[in-house]
């Protein structure tokens, strides 16, 4: 896909993602003109982008949805529930012919010519049977001419920068505004167009105050404006007075502007008026402003408010807030060599520290903390708001709803909550699931809430928000709540729990996550892939995060998802086994003990350890990674342990030193080591040494797999070893 | 011969220079189209569970780079390292995504230029290694160096056996185990 049509993409996915949002809040306020205007607009948009491309395909499908969204426009068609589910499934449709832009065979849609014939029955004027061209995208709405004299309408014109680029011609605008009446007044606005060496011929800045003498109503005159898109069109009625005046000035988009220019260009003054006055202003000095108010030409109100908007304007180009659309991997780059220069400086920092020389200490202080506020603010780069992903859920919501025929509601809040987008992009589908588990499961239909006493509408609520160093997402329903006894005695029938288990509530719940709880019977229309519940906890573990769930019998159910802020750096705690370090993830760590003389033999000789008076297995690391150190003679035994845990299970690594607390920049494993059980990944030292991340659940997991073949082969005699396979039965 | 050999064969026409480099007393050759840079031995960072052949991983300017020991790899007798062993930093294409890799080496010797019409087809039998990993043999004054089908030596399925060494049946252990840690 060339950089074009990317582009072509991703605006238009934005577009529809739009489109889609305008269309679930018109479901709810059906007559708000705002929001049939953005939906069109967005269609109207697409179609005119894939004309520059010339997709005619699109083209051809969107245009028919325009016309049918026109007759909604005109009030021809009223709005209902069928009418938006009809253009959900044609946005739907138009992403999928967006996602096949690449593919080489041209693709059948069976439910295209379905959606067309809905599409035309739905129209008023079922006449859209003439094909669409390019030339259509244009667009030329035939309006009566008319040139009989009206009242004269002032009209402030700027078009957007990317005017042309999105196809538009100008020129059809005056045409059009010919057809309503007689332009009496033009002119052109140039205060926006840059110098000469600066400028970019594809960029349109052009802009023009003009005055259009019509009979035709204001509606109507917008009406014909409004098809140019991005660009910024006032129009002033003709009774307006100074406060209209005052009103245009205060929306104008203009750059820095002198004072003169603005009113005379809003024609609050005629342009004699403004060169006596700067004539004046040549010879006795003084400000402009105050000189159109001495000479009384222009009321004093109307003045002060276009110096307000120029101080705006200035001060508004210094803070503006500009977007700049960014490859992803080129900011991952970023980060990574952010990361390399944080690992290089704690380098010099302990050779400035060999040196014992106090000034370059101090330099290299700085420097750090200079590269610390870079790091902050590169792994920033990387956040985005959740609110893209959660918005996706009002559709999905509406439509089980729906199809399960039950009244549920979506609430999302904390929708600014940022979360790193590797996140983000991957929560989607687990939470998906959460959300449809709740529709399905949790909340009742409308006539069992009404007999529990509940409103007959569920609510689901869909929260985000920090705590502590991770991200906390929730998906709360008050319907039902879990039915622990029927998911005791499911886990029973399926094997996952003995017959004779007694288990706490909570126990219970969290059995709705294991593999092999959820069956094949789930797949219906509404997952449409039957996943399991395992799969989603799978998932949101593989971004290091963990899920919870929480139920009250008749209340309702929530789920509480917690991740950690960034998938590129964890805090981490360094220790040396024989001659290689190791990072452990410090939030699996509990504590660091330092092994007594009896304790010491104890724990080489066998695989656990009393601690506390209880027993602790222990990861024989050196049996399972190969390590060959002698470690038979007392001296060269491990000295340190360190306890860590994994859902809730304490085990215990012996290491030899520990080296403290660091920040360990994650690299993954790469190709050649995927797969490899127990490490989540690479890091790098301050000393520019590699260091492998620990993953301790996947340790400890394949540690045990490993110990049961183990067992499996060699048969087992009586049971006296405390192990790991034990620990984890 | 298959596509990648055919790729490979055009490098060479397009340029024919080998660089040439000790492997337990063995002279081998490869492609310098492939080769990134050549770095003197550090220590490597063991990476435990993996087959032997791999070395371990190194820092190259802040990448992680995997290290893999040829001698191991090809049955041959590996040497100690001494103050002449080097890293061989290749560019590899692996299931289409660009994997660094090093190789451990005794001695580099130097870079070659080997016109086609000298290269020899690998024999079929006698030679020390695999004969898939060979792309042929050129003669160096007085004996053969083998020039190696390094994209052949360094594929996807001849290094990445991590997964497959550890566990055959990984996927259902896990199961077991999840289920049993439920318990």
């Amino acid at each position: 896909m060339d950089e074009n049509t990317q582009i072509f993409v991703s605006e238009s996915e934005e577009l529809l993602e739009d489109m889609e949002q305008a269309l679930l809040a018109l479901e709810a306020s059906p007559n708000d003109d705002n929001l049939i205007n953005r939906i069109f607009r967005a269609a109207h948009t697409i179609k005119g982008s894939a004309g520059l491309f010339g997709f005619d395909d699109i083209i051809a499908f969107t245009h028919v949805v325009e016309n049918l969204l026109d007759d909604i426009r005109n009030c021809l068609v009223p709005v209902s529930v069928d009418l938006i589910t009809l253009l959900m499934k044609c946005k739907d449709q138009i992403v999928e012919m967006i996602e096949n832009l690449n593919s080489e065979d041209s693709i059948e849609y069976p439910e295209k010519a379905e959606l067309l014939a809905l599409l035309n029955a739905f129209s008023a004027s079922s006449s859209s049977d003439e094909t669409p061209s390019i030339a259509s995208v244009k667009q030329v709405v035939s309006l009566e001419s008319d040139n009989s004299t009206g009242s004269i309408y002032h009209i402030s014109i700027r078009l957007g920068l990317d005017t042309f680029r999105e196809g538009f011609d100008p020129e059809i605008m005056f045409e059009q505004l010919k057809e309503l009446g007689t332009i009496t007044q033009i002119k052109m606005v140039q205060t926006s167009i840059p110098r000469l060496s600066e400028i970019d011929g594809e960029n349109c800045h052009l802009g023009w105050e003009l005055s259009l003498d019509s009979l035709k109503s204001k509606q109507e005159i917008t009406e014909v404006l409004e098809f140019m898109d991005g660009a910024n069109i006032k129009i002033l009625s003709p009774d307006s007075q100074s406060k209209d005046f005052i009103k245009l000035i205060n929306e104008l988009p203009e750059q820095d502007s002198a004072i003169g220019k603005i009113l005379l260009d809003i024609g609050a003054i005629s342009p004699k008026e403004l060169q006596s006055v700067l004539n004046k202003q040549k010879t006795q000095g003084g400000l402009t402003g105050e000189l159109i108010i001495e000479e009384g030409l222009s009321q004093e109100k109307v003045v002060k408010s276009a110096i307000k908007t120029q101080s705006k304007v200035r001060k508004e180009k210094q803070t503006e807030r500009e977007f700049i659309r960014v490859a992803a991997d080129k900011l991952d780059k970023l980060v990574n060599l952010v990361g390399e220069l944080v690992i290089g400086s704690a380098k010099i920092t302990q050779l400035a520290k060999s040196r014992h020389d106090i000034e370059l200490e101090e330099s290299v202080e700085e420097m750090t903390q200079a590269l610390e506020d870079m790091r902050e603010t590169a792994l920033g780069l990387r956040m985005t708001p959740v609110a893209n992903t959660f918005n996706r859920f009002h559709r999905v919501v509406r439509d089980i709803a729906k199809s399960l025929d039950k009244k549920i509601r979506l609430k999302i809040t904390g929708g600014d909550t940022e979360l790193d987008k590797t996140v983000v992009e991957k929560i989607g589908d687990p939470l998906t699931h959460l959300i449809r588990n709740s529709m399905d499961h949790g909340i009742e239909t409308p006539h069992e809430r009404l007999l529990a006493n509940k409103p007959e509408e569920g609510t689901i609520t869909l929260s985000a928000f920090h705590e502590t160093g991770s991200i906390i997402i929730e998906v709360k329903d008050d319907g039902k709540g879990l039915d622990a006894e029927k998911i005791l005695s499911l886990a029973k029938e399926r094997g996952l729990v003995a017959k004779d288990q007694v288990m706490k509530r909570s126990e219970i719940y969290k059995l709705i996550f294991e593999p092999g709880f959820s069956t094949a019977k789930e797949i219906n229309n509404i997952s449409g892939r039957g996943v399991g519940m395992d799969v989603v906890r799978r998932s949101i573990e593989s971004l290091r995060g963990t899920v919870n769930i929480f139920s009250e019998p008749g209340q309702g159910s929530r789920i509480v998802i917690r991740l950690p802020l960034t998938l590129a750096i964890i805090d981490g705690f360094h220790v040396q086994v024989a001659d290689e370090s190791y990072i452990i993830p410090l939030d699996s760590m509990v504590e660091c003990i330092s092994l007594s003389d009896s304790q010491k033999i104890e724990a080489n000789r066998h695989d656990h350890i009393k601690l506390r008076d209880s027993v602790l297995p222990l990861i024989p690391l050196d049996k399972n990674w190969g390590i060959n150190k002698n470690q038979n003679t007392f001296e060269q035994a491990r000295v340190n342990l360190v306890v860590v845990q994994f859902e809730g299970k304490k085990i215990g690594v012996l290491v030899d030193s520990l080296h403290g607390e660091v920040q360990a920049v994650i690299k993954p494993l790469g190709k050649v080591f995927d797969g490899l059980r127990g490490f989540a990944g690479f890091s790098l030292l301050g000393s520019g040494q590699v260091a492998m991340i620990m993953d301790i659940a996947d340790l400890a997991k394949s540690v045990a797999s490993k110990e049961r073949e183990r067992h499996n082969f060699t048969e087992r005699r009586t049971r006296k070893r405390v192990s790991m396979t034990d620990i984890l039965e | 011969m298959s596509d990648v050999d055919l790729i490979e064969l055009n490098d060479s026409l397009i340029d024919s220079q080998y660089l040439t480099f000790i492997i337990t007393d063995e002279e081998f050759a490869v492609s310098i189209m492939k080769v990134k840079e050549i770095i003197e031995y550090q220590s490597l960072t063991q990476v435990p569970m993996v087959p032997k052949f791999i070395a371990g991983a190194v820092n190259l300017r802040g990448a992680v780079v995997p290290v893999i020991n040829l001698a191991v790899k090809f049955g041959l007798e590996a040497r100690a390292v001494n103050r002449r062993s080097c890293i061989v930093i290749m560019e590899m294409q692996l299931e289409g995504e660009t994997v660094v890799l090093g190789i451990l080496v005794d001695k580099v010797l130097q870079v070659v230029d080997i016109p086609e019409s000298e290269i020899e087809p690998a024999p079929s039998f006698g030679a020390q290694i695999k004969t898939e990993f060979i792309q042929g043999m050129a003669r160096s004054e007085d004996k053969f160096v083998i020039i190696l089908s390094i994209n052949q030596v360094l594929s996807i399925n001849e290094i990445s056996v991590v997964g497959k060494l550890q566990n055959e049946n990984t996927s259902t252990l896990d199961a077991e185990v999840e289920k049993n840690s439920a318990k």
